[in-house]
């Protein structure tokens, strides 16, 4: 018996005894949460921006406790222990073990399935309450011809701008000062991606952007450029920044219009400039390949397919306020 | 000499003649500009390398004297970094060299290799221990720290 197949038995037992399950959306992933009790179910839910029409496939997410599976239970090999983390993967299907963040993923794709185990669901890190399920998502969008992006995404409803770079660019701040202006903001850090010639994508369409959570993250520093947003700070997060709400509760899904890299510049006012496609490339994909490590090859695609789609830029930011005005310029600038 | 991607690490494309890689073990990911295009696409070919230079000069309409050196040197880059192996035990390539149409007589400059190692600490933060395919459903033993 294989380690999977161990854990799909073990499960399998374990999920006749879930008795709650919610069927809701998840950016364009329409997504049924079954677990043994209601609190973690509305908790994930809680921070998802709901689904849209023009869906990719179902997905069905088991939440699994301790008190259904205990770790004794778990196959050994793929316990989560110590700060490993430990991939098992073939025949389609994926175990991922996380020893730091004491949890385990079964991805099942013929069952279009997949299965979350912690020790205590009630207990889970911040950040896997705050932006939940993200290796699921990663997984589902991988499979559908798309990605989970480390961007974030600012739009007028119809259209949007994929703000990227590495972390400490100013992604974050840039996108969150468009918070309030008349722009929807996706996003700050992650938005699922359907890229050009995906499956679920008609033939020419071009690359479409969804939110994922209803939730941002700022620090200090980046609150007291923007105090208008600490109305909307609804909590801390976690070290030591501070939960920001977007206002939206339904993933838009608005084409990509520009895929642009924010970069700090307090030398010259706050301007838009021409990027190369493979400087953008290089902005938007190492930290969303290295964000985790599954599923590199179907990622890369979809972002290499999105980057030769549309137009790039580079965003030089002086002042955060500045970058609401620059959005719709480059909005207007690249209207088809 | 005849080189091959180290496919199960690496993902590149070519994108108006330039190539960004990323060797996804490492966390390091790489530009190749200049002549970097035609000279990354002569490699992968799995042609002999010291049979590159001519066509890869006519490519660009170069003095195939000064590509060679500088094809070797870009191709030793390459195996430096992993980013190619050396293609053993297989028949010889004999089709045609194919090389980007979009850098067809652009003039010749030599190979830049840039290595970025900036996202290393994402994978450092993140320590996995992969199984490759072959192994399913066998747990690696961790392996060493990738250079």
């Amino acid at each position: 018996v294989t380690l999977c197949e161990a854990l799909e038995d073990l499960a399998g037992e374990a999920q006749r005894a879930l008795s709650h399950r919610q069927t809701l959306g998840f950016g364009p992933i329409p997504l049924t949460l079954q677990a043994g009790a209601l609190e973690p179910i509305q908790a994930f839910a809680g921070s998802l921006l709901a689904s849209v029409p023009a869906c990719w496939p179902a997905l069905q997410v088991t939440l699994l406790s301790g008190a259904e599976l205990s770790w004794d239970q778990l196959p050994e090999a793929i316990r989560p222990r110590s700060q490993e983390v430990l991939v098992a993967s073939g025949e389609g299907r994926t175990a991922l073990s996380s020893g730091p963040e004491q949890s385990l993923w079964l991805f099942r794709p013929e069952q279009a399935a997949a299965l979350f185990w912690a020790p205590d669901l009630d207990a889970l890190p911040p950040w896997e309450r705050i932006s939940p399920l993200r290796s699921a998502a990663r997984w589902w969008a991988a499979r559908q011809g798309g990605a989970m992006v480390h961007a974030g995404a600012v739009g007028d409803g119809e259209r949007c701008v994929l703000l990227v770079g590495a972390g400490g660019a100013g992604k974050s701040t840039s996108t969150l000062a468009c918070l309030g202006s008349g722009l929807q903001v996706l996003g700050d850090d992650y938005c699922l991606l359907q890229a050009p010639g995906a499956p679920t994508a008609a033939p020419t369409q071009g690359p479409i952007a969804y939110g994922m959570y209803r939730f941002a993250k700022l620090d200090e520093r980046s609150l007291a450029l923007l105090p208008a947003l600490r109305e909307r700070v609804i909590g801390p997060a976690w070290r030591g920044k501070w939960l920001v709400d977007l206002g939206i509760t339904e993933a838009n899904a608005p084409s990509v219009a520009a895929v642009c890299e924010v970069v700090q510049d307090p030398s010259s006012p706050t301007r838009v400039e021409p990027l190369s496609r493979m400087e953008a490339l290089r902005a938007l994909a190492p930290s969303t390949l290295f964000q985790q490590r599954l599923w590199e090859r179907e990622t890369w695609q979809a972002l290499t397919a999105t980057i030769r789609f549309v137009p790039t830029f580079r965003l030089l930011v002086n002042d955060p306020l500045d970058v609401p005005d620059q959005v719709r310029q480059l909005l207007a600038r690249t209207a088809p | 000499v005849r080189l091959c991607l180290n496919a199960n690490n690496v993902v590149f494309d070519v994108i108006d003649g330039e190539v960004l890689a990323i060797r996804s073990d490492s966390g390091a990911y790489y530009s190749m500009r200049g002549a970097g295009a035609t000279a990354w696409c002569a490699l992968l070919s799995g042609h002999p390398v010291n049979q590159l230079a001519g066509p890869v000069a006519d490519h660009h309409g170069a003095d195939p004297s000064i590509v060679g050196p500088e094809l070797n040197r870009f191709a030793a880059d390459l195996l430096g970094e992993a980013l190619l192996t050396l293609k053993e035990g297989e028949e010889m390539e004999t089709g045609d060299l194919q090389l980007p149409e979009e850098t067809r007589m652009r003039l010749w400059e030599a190979p830049v290799f840039e290595v970025y190692t900036d996202m290393q600490d994402l994978l450092l933060f993140d320590p996995i221990h992969e199984v490759d395919n072959s192994g399913w459903p066998r747990v690696a033993a961790p392996t060493a720290p990738a250079p």
